[in-house]
């Protein structure tokens, strides 16, 4: 299965259950993100990559980006003109939401609803919550691929 | 360990309880709700899956994070 993220991971036969639930995940994400600002699922999406080592997906991002929010991220969390402060507040949630999700506080809720009405703010936390599952995901199905086909 | 997203729609915090399900468009809801039925298809996850978690999450901790 080839979608905006690339090619899925290869499930093997007896595991199709495996990849219809990837395939859900899939369109959970994308399904939200259309309804996304896609500078803010590109940026989230790159810096979420990046924090997992995934880099395949690193690459397909960085690709779609204009290079000086790329460039940008590079630095990130220095200061950049390439980046606004929706960017910015929305790129503090989504990294710490990753990294440990149990210290998203009312600060970095409120930076980021203070440039998202509401119902923006729910979909937003919902894609990267999507987003980083689907990554950790694919990285697992790879990796497991990998084992069950080594010798 | 499970891999299934809370998508009940209900979240509580020290606030209260709020349902979330109304700031769903119509287009999620439906999408959440099959990844909800794939898996529950799984019917949970084999040792060996969760190892290659754990050996996975404990490369980032050394490595990333």
């Amino acid at each position: 299965m080839t979608t905006r993220h690339g090619t899925s991971p290869s499930v093997n036969a007896a595991r199709t259950d495996v990849g219809s639930a990837w395939r859900a995940l899939v369109d959970v994400e994308d399904t939200i993100a259309e309804a996304l600002d896609p500078a803010i699922v590109g940026i989230c999406g790159l810096r979420i990559s990046s924090i997992l080592d995934n880099s395949g997906e690193a690459d397909r991002a960085s690709a779609s980006l204009p290079s000086a929010k790329v460039a940008a991220l590079t630095h990130w969390p220095r200061a950049s003109p390439a980046l606004t402060g929706m960017e910015r507040a929305c790129l503090a949630f989504a990294e710490q939401f990753v990294i440990d999700v149990t210290s998203v506080d009312d600060e970095l809720v409120d930076a980021v609803a203070s440039h998202l009405a509401p119902e923006v703010l729910y979909l937003f936390v919902r894609w990267v919550q999507s987003n980083e599952a689907r990554q950790r995901a694919e990285l697992v199905l790879r990796h497991d691929q990998e084992v069950r086909s080594s010798p | 360990m499970s891999p299934r997203i809370p998508t009940s729609g209900l979240g509580r915090d020290r606030h209260g309880v709020l349902d979330a399900r109304s700031l769903e468009p119509d287009g999620v809801r439906a999408a959440t709700s099959r990844y909800d039925e794939a898996v529950r298809g799984l019917g949970g996850v084999d040792a060996a899956t969760v190892e290659l978690v754990r050996f996975r999450n404990a490369n980032h901790q050394q490595c990333h994070l």
